[in-house]
């Protein structure tokens, strides 16, 4: 049986559609088939950030309701070969069968060994829906004093739900800033918070349009997460930004001058 | 105007952490009281509902505190270890 996996935070625009989608890649790169769910009911964007907004024909309230069954609505990304995608593409006010729900979950976690579900930001019935069914929880948070404070209250909500796993990410960290004293470190945030941090991910200037192919080299950073989160062994915190390659370098100058 | 280190930071945090603990759910305490006092009752026979208070420490840890008293153990035969 698969592993179940909420990505989800307290605060909206911290980063959980692109690291579940850059997770997902990470895992499946290391030969574990995933599936990424995206339970973000009307705002839906991870779709969006596998680059697969036009190949939705089915999404998961269509199996949810039975018109078609999971095989159908899954989308295979297209450079990944084991990972998968099963979007949502509903309105907002579409309120999901709670037990169709824990079936469909139970058939994703035999088809597959991680699922991964990006779940709606703030703490509402739909957020609700998603973190429920999964067994580990993953709280994506920003170094700023209005993120951690939401994630503190879903974390206090996510407690009595007694999972098997609870971590933080720490999303947009800046290493250069915790030296110099102008930002709150991962251990700042895992001792304020009382949860384990899993990883950091630090701000990635490339990533314009948040889509995981923009990530390129800084895949470095889930690839940490992933093999933290499957080995289960003490995470890795990042402390330093990827070094460029002269390559890479060239290529960023020039895309300065070119703008 | 103020400096904003990171040392205030981490009292902010620490302060608006504490403070929205501070909410506690309505009557959590006369809720612990009949749950503790259900409890000690299997063992013991109590002369009244155990008192239970709940404080929050600077650190943000909560500080339970519980009296009771009982005016004998009832009758248990060996009492198994845990």
């Amino acid at each position: 049986m698969g592993r179940s996996i909420c990505i989800t935070s307290g605060k909206g625009g911290v980063g959980k559609t692109t690291i579940t989608a850059a997770l997902g890649c990470a895992i499946s790169n290391l030969g574990y088939s995933v599936v990424v769910v995206d339970t973000d009911f009307g705002l839906n964007n991870l779709d969006l950030a596998l680059c697969a907004e036009m190949q939705v024909v089915y999404n998961l309230a269509d199996c949810l309701e039975g018109r078609c069954r999971i095989r159908q609505a899954l989308l295979q990304d297209a450079e990944h070969e084991n990972l998968y995608l099963l979007a949502s593409t509903q309105p907002y006010t579409y309120k999901p069968n709670k037990k169709a729900w824990k079936a469909c979950m139970q058939e994703l976690e035999d088809m597959f060994d991680f699922v991964l579900i990006d779940s709606p930001a703030g703490v509402d019935a739909n957020w609700q829906f998603s973190v429920e069914v999964c067994r580990e929880v993953l709280v994506v948070v920003v170094p700023q004093l209005a993120s951690l404070r939401d994630a503190d209250k879903v974390l206090s909500l996510i407690e009595p739900m007694q999972k098997e796993g609870v971590g933080l990410i720490v999303n947009r960290y800046r290493t250069e800033y915790v030296v110099q004293q102008k930002m709150l470190s991962a251990q700042d945030i895992e001792e304020a918070l009382h949860c384990e941090v899993v990883g950091c991910i630090p701000e990635i200037d490339v990533l314009t349009v948040a889509s995981v192919q923009e990530i390129g080299i800084h895949m470095q950073y889930f690839e940490n997460i992933a093999q933290t989160i499957i080995s289960g062994e003490k995470r890795v915190i990042t402390t330093h930004t990827p070094k460029l390659g002269v390559w890479n370098k060239i290529k960023k100058i020039w895309s300065r001058s070119a703008i | 105007m103020r400096e904003y280190t990171l040392d205030y930071t981490k009292q902010r945090l620490r302060n608006v952490l504490v403070y929205d603990k501070l909410q506690f759910p309505e009557h959590i305490t006369k809720i612990l009281e009949e749950e503790v006092g259900m409890l000690l009752q299997n063992y013991m026979a109590l002369n009244q509902r155990p008192h239970v208070e709940i404080c929050i420490e600077q650190s943000g840890n909560y500080q339970i505190s519980m009296h009771a008293s009982a005016h004998r153990l009832k009758q248990m035969g060996l009492l198994g270890r845990t």
